[in-house]
């Protein structure tokens, strides 16, 4: 009998251990850095601020009085999102046609092209530029683009508007340049053979067929807009989130609770729309 | 035809509210790109050069960035945690024990019991991805304090919501037919999990996990401007005092850090997906 | 070891599969069943591994009726019955060693399961069902890097480990080669003839049960049209037999992963 009975003899081995190891020491130190005492939570002061919370915030807030000066953050935060997202398109859609390799120099609709070092660094400048600025756009948080922004032009749902159209275009326009490039090509080498244009080509053969995902993912996105700009206003770009950061501040905990509640269901019913429209779509 | 139709309404129903919302909130391309508008943005944007690079500065916002890692780190891991913790209850396979071949007839009050673990967690879950994570930081600070501790917990609980109801959506879809083998040969509830279930659904467990890892570094970075740590706080502070030459620099320090937390997680993508 | 009594199958979409079966199989027989694809096989397979219960009808399993079956007790049933799959039912990225090891899964508590997935325990078992079998050396591999023939013999070694009374095998070539096909049946027969296990085996196949087993069962439609030995019946009447149109495939079989569209 010549049983193999050694253990694991993975090659894999060596740099599973490494990683475990490596995690292992992120965690220590990160719960050094981030000054992680658990304990924190069941000192008995905790539990009283964490009681005289709850307390105050039951029942919630619900005099007509303040039921109505919810409408219009509640109207702000509705449209901040809704134009964001628009704007975003908008700004995503033309960097992802440049920022698609396939429709400048790669994959088979390009194997006839032919040129000196120009052509071929005019062909790859843009989608390099056009990447770079995606990333950039897309790595600054929503909220800090509308901290600065609010510096800029004042308070107000504008900034809000702004911030969620840069920094969700760079999202936008990342992910509608991955799904052009991963568009089917038969249909476009076909309309080439016809002797369409690059422009055709983007508006008949890839447009079309991205289309479907691509307007889910801006379902989606609208989604994230909305629970966003629902936050806006804690750095003055209006909306709901200003409100709520002003009950804090006041220990208005029944404010704060119907504030949540408002917020709460708007994000549900958004998730609840979004599925249902993605389903008709995809 | 009638998908023609849904299209059409559903056209005209964004258009007519974009124009409302154009027109109520007075937002005007225009006067934001006119002359007005593009001289206060030059000279905001003069203003932050050149950034301040001292050595002083340099440490803090070192000390900030590591910070703020730290919290998007642990935040994920934590909701890891507790997604994991609430999803014998959130996924309906695990709920209910012989899902793998054929509801076993038992007493309704078994099943009562069933569809109330289910209910519950998913309705947690659903609270804790419903609340954004800068109210839960508001929350927390509230109970344990200002700091990056508070934005650990709000990070944590809020991903939670939503890993907890990918990873329940992942491990209902696994192929069952392994599953049921393992059932029929007599293994537990927690056995048909953790041979059958967990091994097919881990890749995308991980992948998931890793992409909220990159959302969490962004909303680690501006956690700060409630109180709870790490760059944001800087920022928020930097912005208010004026220090707008400080502001560039932060700005970049988040850029390099996301970007980081990018690279980072598509390297450990592809080693362990 | 099992007594059928009327035992009928209808699933909840109103198909029935099974009808009006009486049947009894004694611990130690060789039963081999067949029937063209929608016959109601694999259903009945199913019934006798207590993954499925009979909606009509009495199905005892050594002595003990299924309908009362729950908890620990259908547990300890199950694991005195090993079943083998077409499509092997192996969990593809798991390693070969966890896939044997599942086989004690019956006898483990939760603890030890998980803990034998980071250090594989009672690893001499796995061993010598592997070289059983004749894949001693793939103990480590991943059982998806297997061939669809060695992923089969895997289960049968999953099988030995398990240590069942009954061997259930349902259509266990139907996905090899022709070549391979006999090499597992025989497998399948000698294991049970030197360990006097019960072993009830679905083919399509009929000169390879004809060849194997002294008892055979046929189905049609989901009744029983023939049970008895080989020679009870002519090579024409087995050929008539499949001859007969299949139905389409029992709906509750196939298992569609969805794509996720965007979770991102």
């Amino acid at each position: 009998m010549s049983a193999p009975s050694l253990p694991f003899p993975s090659k894999r081995r060596p740099l599973s251990s490494l990683l475990a190891v490596l995690f292992l020491g992120a965690v220590v130190l990160s719960a050094r850095v981030a000054e992680v005492r658990p304990q924190a939570l069941l000192a008995p002061e905790a539990l009283e601020h964490l009681w005289a919370f709850v307390r105050g915030m039951v029942p919630p807030a619900h005099s007509p009085a303040f039921l109505r000066s919810l409408l219009t953050p509640l109207r702000e935060t509705v449209q901040m999102a809704l134009l964001g997202t628009l704007l975003a398109a908008a700004l995503g859609l033309p960097l992802a046609v440049l920022a698609a390799s396939t429709v400048l120099f790669a994959g088979p609709l390009h194997e006839a092209a032919r040129g000196g070092p120009l052509r071929w660094l005019a062909r790859r400048l843009p989608y390099l530029l056009s990447r770079l600025l995606l990333n950039v756009l897309r790595a600054i948080p929503e909220l800090v683009w509308a901290l600065l922004f609010v510096r800029v032009l004042g308070l107000g749902p504008a900034p809000g508007v702004l911030a969620l159209g840069i920094s969700y275009g760079g999202m936008i326009g990342k992910v509608y340049a991955d799904l052009l490039e991963g568009v089917d090509p038969g249909p476009l080498l076909a309309l080439q053979s016809t002797g369409a244009s690059r422009l055709q080509l983007v508006l008949y053969g890839w447009l079309p067929q991205a289309l479907p995902n691509m307007l889910a993912y801006t379902l989606y996105r609208w989604e994230c807009a909305l629970r966003a700009s629902a936050l806006m206003g804690f750095v003055g770009a209006g909306g709901i989130g200003q409100h709520i950061e002003l009950a804090m501040r006041m220990f208005a905990y029944d404010e704060v609770a119907s504030l949540i509640l408002v917020v709460f269901c708007l994000s549900a019913a958004v998730e609840r729309l979004g599925d249902a429209l993605r389903r008709r779509l995809l | 035809m009638r998908r023609h139709g849904w299209s059409l309404l559903l056209g005209l129903s964004l258009g007519a509210l974009t124009v409302w919302s154009l027109l109520d909130t007075g937002l005007s391309l225009p006067a934001l790109l006119g002359a007005e508008g593009r001289r206060q943005m030059a000279l905001f944007v003069q203003r932050l050069f050149p950034p301040d690079l001292s050595p002083a500065l340099l440490r803090q916002v070192g000390q900030r960035a590591l910070e703020t890692l730290a919290v998007s780190f642990l935040g994920t891991l934590l909701a890891v945690g507790l997604a994991a913790g609430l999803l014998g209850g959130a996924t309906r396979t695990l709920v209910q024990g012989a899902a793998f071949a054929e509801a076993v007839p038992r007493g309704k009050l078994r099943r009562l019991g069933q569809a109330l673990a289910y209910g519950s967690a998913r309705a947690l879950l659903t609270l804790f991805r419903a609340v954004p994570e800068l109210i839960w930081a508001l929350l927390f600070i509230l109970v344990v304090g200002l700091g990056p501790f508070a934005g650990v917990l709000a990070l944590g609980v809020h991903t939670a919501g939503v890993l907890g109801r990918l990873f329940a959506e992942v491990l209902e879809n696994v192929d069952r037919r392994p599953c049921e083998a393992l059932q029929a040969l007599g293994a537990s509830r927690l056995q048909v999990f953790l041979y059958g279930m967990l091994p097919q659904a881990l890749p995308e467990l991980l992948s998931f996990a890793l992409y909220r890892w990159e959302v969490n570094i962004r909303a680690a970075a501006i956690l700060g401007f409630v109180g709870a740590g790490g760059l944001g706080q800087q920022l928020f502070v930097a912005l208010n005092l004026f220090l707008h030459q400080q502001l560039l620099t932060l700005i970049a320090a988040t850029l390099g850090l996301v970007i980081l937390v990018d690279a980072c997680s598509a390297l450990l993508r592809r080693l362990l997906v | 070891m099992f007594v059928l009594e009327g035992v009928g199958k209808t699933f909840a979409n109103g198909f029935v599969a099974l009808r009006d079966l009486h049947l009894r199989i004694a611990p130690g027989e060789r039963v081999a069943l067949l029937g063209p694809s929608g016959a109601g096989k694999t259903t009945l397979l199913r019934l006798l591994n207590a993954t499925l219960r009979p909606t009509a009808g009495r199905l005892t399993i050594a002595g003990l009726d299924s309908r009362h079956l729950h908890g620990k007790r259908l547990r300890q049933v199950r694991r005195t019955i090993g079943t083998i799959y077409q499509q092997y039912n192996l969990v593809p990225r798991l390693r070969v060693v966890h896939n044997v090891l599942a086989g004690h899964l019956g006898r483990w508590s939760g603890w030890r399961a998980a803990l034998s997935l980071l250090h594989p325990l009672q690893l001499d078992t796995a061993v010598a069902a592997l070289q059983h079998v004749g894949l001693a050396d793939r103990l480590w591999q991943r059982t998806d890097q297997l061939s669809g023939g060695e992923q089969q013999r895997v289960a049968i070694a999953r099988v030995l480990v398990q240590d069942p009374a009954v061997i259930l095998a349902d259509e266990p070539v139907a996905s090899l080669d022709p070549g391979l096909a006999e090499g597992i049946v025989r497998l399948l027969v000698d294991l049970a003839v030197q360990r006097q296990k019960t072993l009830v085996v679905s083919l399509h196949h009929v000169p390879l049960a004809r060849a194997y087993f002294p008892r055979l069962l046929a189905l049609q439609q989901g009744r029983l049209v023939y049970d008895g030995p080989p020679q009870g019946l002519s090579a024409a009447a087995w050929q008539a037999l499949f001859a007969e149109a299949p139905l389409p495939a029992a709906a509750e079989r196939a298992h569609v992963r969805p794509v996720t569209a965007f979770p991102l």
